[in-house]
């Protein structure tokens, strides 16, 4: 089964923000709490699902002349629905994370994916590569989000676990900076160094593998 | 001919894909806009009854930069809506004055501040530094009394000037 190769891919080679450092403005500008994280991954990789869905299913009808233009309707198309739905149903993550809902439309991550991969794909690789990449997302706006609330904070699950989440340090200790956007870029700069090593080091092994066989 | 074909055949599947799309947008916004509209009256109506609990809330004319609604709450005093500029966007909130000219509460309703400095303006430790006050305010950096928020002197400040917008309104209203 090909999903494990592209959940591999999702999580580490090919990680949307990590490796191909796609969707940086969201990641940098919503990842303070946890709760933030989760309902920005999950809006994202429901959005992800639904345009690839639908990108791929409509690859032979739409002429390659005016595919971007077709692809951002649908991904504008489905952004504003769950923007609108967001705001009906859960209208304390629609107030936190604000204009970076319908910023979705211009996030990078779905709009590649559309020309990457399922414009080349059929429709169940298609939703499998939205779902992988959507995991991919969420795991790297989770951590972000755990690393920068702990340090900037002091505290794990804002949001999640009761409105202040559970205080891990005093609060004297937390470094301000980490919260704001500085600490964003140190944070996820750390994050792709370490992606890196473990790509390489991934790779290395395999090559190994390759040279016993 | 050939080329007038292949136009066509572009603008058509670009205004069918749109079309599609619109209508099932609006058949979105169809379902959802009722509990939109009742969830965003429901925030004020409860910022108002926080700043200042009344049976009734009679709208009255504004016409002064910054004040978004007006109210006068009974008999009690009035109840004030602004909006002000802070570190990240424009901060929505909802001031009551009583009859006397002193703020009664201070409630934020929608802010895009940072989170976990200029966001804690909404905590009611910084808020309730506001009960009481009915001159014109100013932050401890600026000469005042007001506590600014750690590290978001520029919310602080953002919300004073609310304060003292109301404050401002009230007094021209009830003269």
């Amino acid at each position: 089964m090909n999903f494990k190769k592209q959940l591999k891919e999702g999580l580490l080679t090919n990680n949307p923000v990590l490796s191909q450092l796609l969707g940086m403005c969201s990641t940098m500008a919503i990842t303070t709490t946890l709760f933030n994280g989760i309902g920005m991954g999950l809006s994202v990789t429901i959005i992800l699902i639904c345009s690839n869905v639908v990108i791929s299913a409509l690859r032979k009808i739409i002429p390659d002349k005016i595919r971007i233009a077709a692809y951002i309707v649908v991904i504008a198309g489905f952004v504003t629905m769950v923007d609108l739905l967001l705001k009906a149903y859960v209208p304390a993550l629609s107030d936190s994370l604000g204009v970076f809902i319908p910023l979705i439309v211009v996030n990078c991550i779905i709009l590649g994916r559309a020309e990457a991969f399922a414009s080349k794909h059929g429709v169940l690789a298609a939703a499998v590569d939205g779902l992988t990449q959507g995991i991919g997302y969420t795991a790297a706006l989770v951590l972000m989000c755990v690393i920068r609330e702990l340090l900037g904070s002091g505290t794990f699950g804002k949001g999640v676990l009761g409105a202040d989440g559970v205080r891990i340090l005093p609060a004297q200790y937390p470094a301000l900076l980490v919260i704001l956007p500085v600490g964003g870029f140190l944070t996820l700069g750390c994050l792709i160094a370490l992606t890196q090593w473990v790509n390489r080091r991934l790779a290395e092994k395999e090559q190994e593998k390759e040279a016993v066989k | 001919m050939k080329n007038l074909k292949y136009i066509l055949r572009l603008t058509l599947t670009l205004l069918l894909i749109t079309a599609v799309v619109a209508g099932l947008l609006g058949l979105v916004n169809y379902l959802t806009e009722d509990k939109i509209a009742a969830l965003t009256k429901a925030k004020a109506e409860n910022a108002m009854q926080e700043v200042l609990p009344a049976a009734h809330y009679e709208p009255i004319a504004h016409s002064m930069d910054g004040v978004a609604e007006a109210y006068r709450a009974d008999e009690l005093g009035y109840v004030v809506r602004v909006n002000v500029n802070g570190f990240g966007g424009a901060i929505d909130m909802m001031v009551g004055v009583g009859t006397d000219g002193k703020v009664r509460g201070v409630s934020i309703i929608s802010h895009s501040e940072t989170a976990s400095l200029g966001a804690n303006c909404v905590r009611e430790d910084f808020r309730a530094q506001y009960i009481g006050a009915d001159g014109a305010l100013a932050v401890r950096k600026d000469g005042g009394t007001v506590d600014a928020l750690t590290g978001a002197t520029v919310t602080s400040r953002a919300v004073t000037n609310g304060v003292n917008l109301a404050l401002a309104f009230v007094k021209e209203v009830a003269g």
